[in-house]
């Protein structure tokens, strides 16, 4: 097990160090200079600009230079924003972030779970079909639409949420219920059809032959078994929160990292965009690895086989 | 005991195609596809869908006939117009608005807008006919998530079989590269190749398929590891038919479905990345007209105009929905295991 994480942890290192390098080249291609957007500046100022931020330098030293302040935890320096440093900057907008994507994570997979653990009790009926369209219209709704559908309704018509802005709780509830459409949809889907496999398997059988009341059969033995798979899905699930977030976080002007990543990228900030590329890919990875090490740890089966399998 | 006689009598004559009677196939036998296609039609939802992406499809092509007025043409009196149909009295196409302070208004009277002109969506901030845009939108949306998903498996489909197929250390190091892109979320990798190529339609088209042929790449890899232990792909390799042989004839064909129903699931992601795109300004360049691009415009008058958003969201939302439908009842149709 150690040893597969530690594996596991490696690749994840070389995945970074080939991530930054090709953000790193793919930045220096982009048209425009940082200094484009800021008032006409003489040559001479241009150059001081230039050897300040290292860019008059040979393409393979800047490169160089990047790699090793990456390795001390240094991003670099942001070219808007007031020169902080891209870490500081992540740093402080990463609370709003971290709140409303865990919310939104927290709710979406419970009612997913829920809703599809009762379409699949009631399979092939009513219950079961209206399950099924709203975790199709979940999918297919993107989440920038259903954030200002939410922003119209219950915060601009009905006055019940604070419309956009970062004031306390209150504020992150709209855009975690905007966000949590997705992962629950998902959810309910995949839960759906594992739980309609093992409602159909032998154990379950054995349970209602034992005398086991409905509920004791679902709680103790279907939903548990149904969850294990559910587990597989966490890592998709962060990849569309994180995504989602990026507009989500600009229709409610949140201060957090999606709508510093859509910001940098109007002003071609790129120590910015690349510190936050490097940090979303970071994440994502970390959740993955969570998701396999969870998925062993739950199910017993997949650590045998991956005994057998070495 | 008496004496049993038995004579020809005794016999009857067995019916000579009794045998014959019990094999004969009463149904005609169908292909893969035709036996797919009639689950299909018997999955109701699949073929409503159908129909209506079939219409949007028609319509959204016939732009250039339907369109009332040229999308882009600008009309700065005639500006934030709300619905109206002339000379009728339907509710919610009066032409009638409301302003910051919640007054009922008529923005066709204040305009002096003939009483004959109509602007059955209304018209945007810059005056132009909404209907005509969305109508422009949804081609230009359908096009670009089409033609993404056509190179999406362009380049997905060799590299899986290649992957698959060669395995060993090819397999190893193409799957290394798979791991690398999907370890970073596919939107920032679409945004990443969009900030780098000129802004433009074309570049919208490769960013999108560049992020997403790795999901198709990697299914049809895990198809054809399957499909290369078949006995028949071994009898074509001893007859010593080509590599190139065996993929077409043998492994294309029998790949199929995942193809079929992998398109129809990319179709409405790309649909999905291109409003995403536009919706947060990198997208298509203004001033052309893309669900993501009126989304976006519709959102900034969210408040007062609603109808500027609603209708291409509606429009959008019917468009995945009846998309993700149809792939579903797809893939229910093409693998009856999976149900």
């Amino acid at each position: 097990m150690t040893k597969y994480i530690l594996k596991r942890i490696f690749y994840m290192i070389i995945t970074l160090f080939i991530v930054a390098s090709v953000t790193f080249f793919m930045m220096k291609l982009m048209p425009g200079t940082p200094f484009t957007n800021q008032e006409k500046l003489s040559p001479a100022q241009l150059k001081i600009m230039n050897e300040q931020y290292g860019l008059n330098k040979p393409l393979w030293q800047q490169y160089l230079i990047y790699l090793g302040n990456l390795l001390h935890g240094d991003f670099g320096t942001s070219f808007q924003f007031n020169n902080q440093p891209v870490l500081s900057l992540i740093m402080t907008r990463l609370q709003p972030s971290l709140l409303i994507g865990a919310q939104a994570m927290i709710l979406g997979s419970i009612l997913g779970i829920l809703l599809g653990a009762v379409a699949a009790m009631n399979k092939n009926n009513w219950i079961d079909s209206l399950a099924t369209f709203v975790s199709i219209v979940g999918i297919s709704v993107p989440s920038f639409v259903a954030g200002v559908m939410l922003q119209f309704y219950l915060a601009f018509k009905w006055h019940l949420f604070p419309i956009a802005l970062w004031n306390g709780w209150e504020s992150s509830i709209l855009p975690s219920l905007a966000l949590a459409f997705s992962p629950l949809a998902q959810t309910a889907r995949f839960m759906r059809t594992e739980m309609v496999d093992v409602l159909n398997s032998d154990y379950i059988e054995l349970s209602k032959a034992k005398g086991n009341t409905r509920w004791q059969t679902v709680v103790k033995h279907t939903l548990r078994n149904s969850l294990i798979p559910v587990i597989t899905i966490l890592g998709p699930l962060t990849a569309n929160i994180l995504t989602g977030s990026l507009v989500v976080e600009n229709i409610f002007s949140i201060p957090g990292i999606g709508e510093q990543f859509v910001k940098s990228i109007m002003t071609n900030d790129y120590p910015t965009i690349m510190g936050l590329t490097i940090f979303y890919s970071l994440l994502f990875m970390i959740m993955l690895l969570i998701t396999d090490i969870l998925y062993s740890l739950i199910d017993p089966r997949i650590r045998l086989t991956s005994k057998e399998g070495n | 005991m008496t004496d049993v006689k038995i004579t020809a009598a005794s016999f009857q004559k067995a019916q000579s195609d009794q045998s014959k009677n019990q094999e004969k196939i009463s149904a005609p036998s169908l292909t893969f596809f035709q036996d797919a296609v009639r689950r299909l039609r018997k999955n109701k939802v699949a073929v409503v869908s159908f129909f209506i992406l079939v219409l949007i499809a028609v319509v959204a092509f016939c732009a250039p006939i339907l369109a009332p007025r040229d999308p882009n043409a600008q009309n700065a009196n005639y500006a934030n117009l709300p619905p109206r149909i002339a000379n009728t009295d339907i509710p919610g196409f009066r032409g009638k608005s409301k302003n910051a302070a919640g007054v009922e208004t008529n923005p066709y009277i204040t305009n002096n807008v003939p009483h004959d002109q109509t602007y059955i969506l209304g018209t945007d901030y810059l005056g132009r006919d909404l209907f005509s845009r969305i109508l422009y939108g949804t081609r230009l949306s359908l096009i670009i998530a089409v033609v993404a998903t056509v190179v999406d498996l362009l380049i997905g489909l060799p590299y899986g079989i290649i992957s698959g197929w060669k395995g060993g250390r090819v397999d190893t190091f193409m799957q290394r590269i798979i791991e690398i892109i999907s370890s970073v979320p596919n939107l920032i990798v679409v945004i990443l190749l969009l900030l780098v190529l000129k802004p433009g339609l074309s570049s919208i088209i490769l960013a999108i398929a560049f992020s997403s042929w790795v999901t198709m790449a990697r299914l049809i890899r895990a198809q054809t590891l399957q499909l290369k232990e078949q006995e028949y792909i071994l009898a074509s390799i001893t007859l010593g038919e080509s590599t190139w042989k065996i993929a077409w004839k043998h492994l294309i064909p029998n790949l199929s479905s995942t193809i079929i129903i992998q398109t129809m699931f990319s179709i409405p992601t790309a649909i999905f990345f291109e409003a995403f795109l536009s919706f947060i300004g990198i997208g298509i360049p203004a001033p052309n007209a893309s669900l993501g691009t009126l989304l976006s415009d519709g959102q900034k008058a969210f408040r007062f105009l609603p109808y500027q958003m609603w209708y291409p969201a509606a429009v959008l939302c019917i468009l995945m929905i009846a998309f993700n439908l149809f792939a579903d009842g797809l893939r229910d149709a093409f693998d009856p295991k999976s149900d």
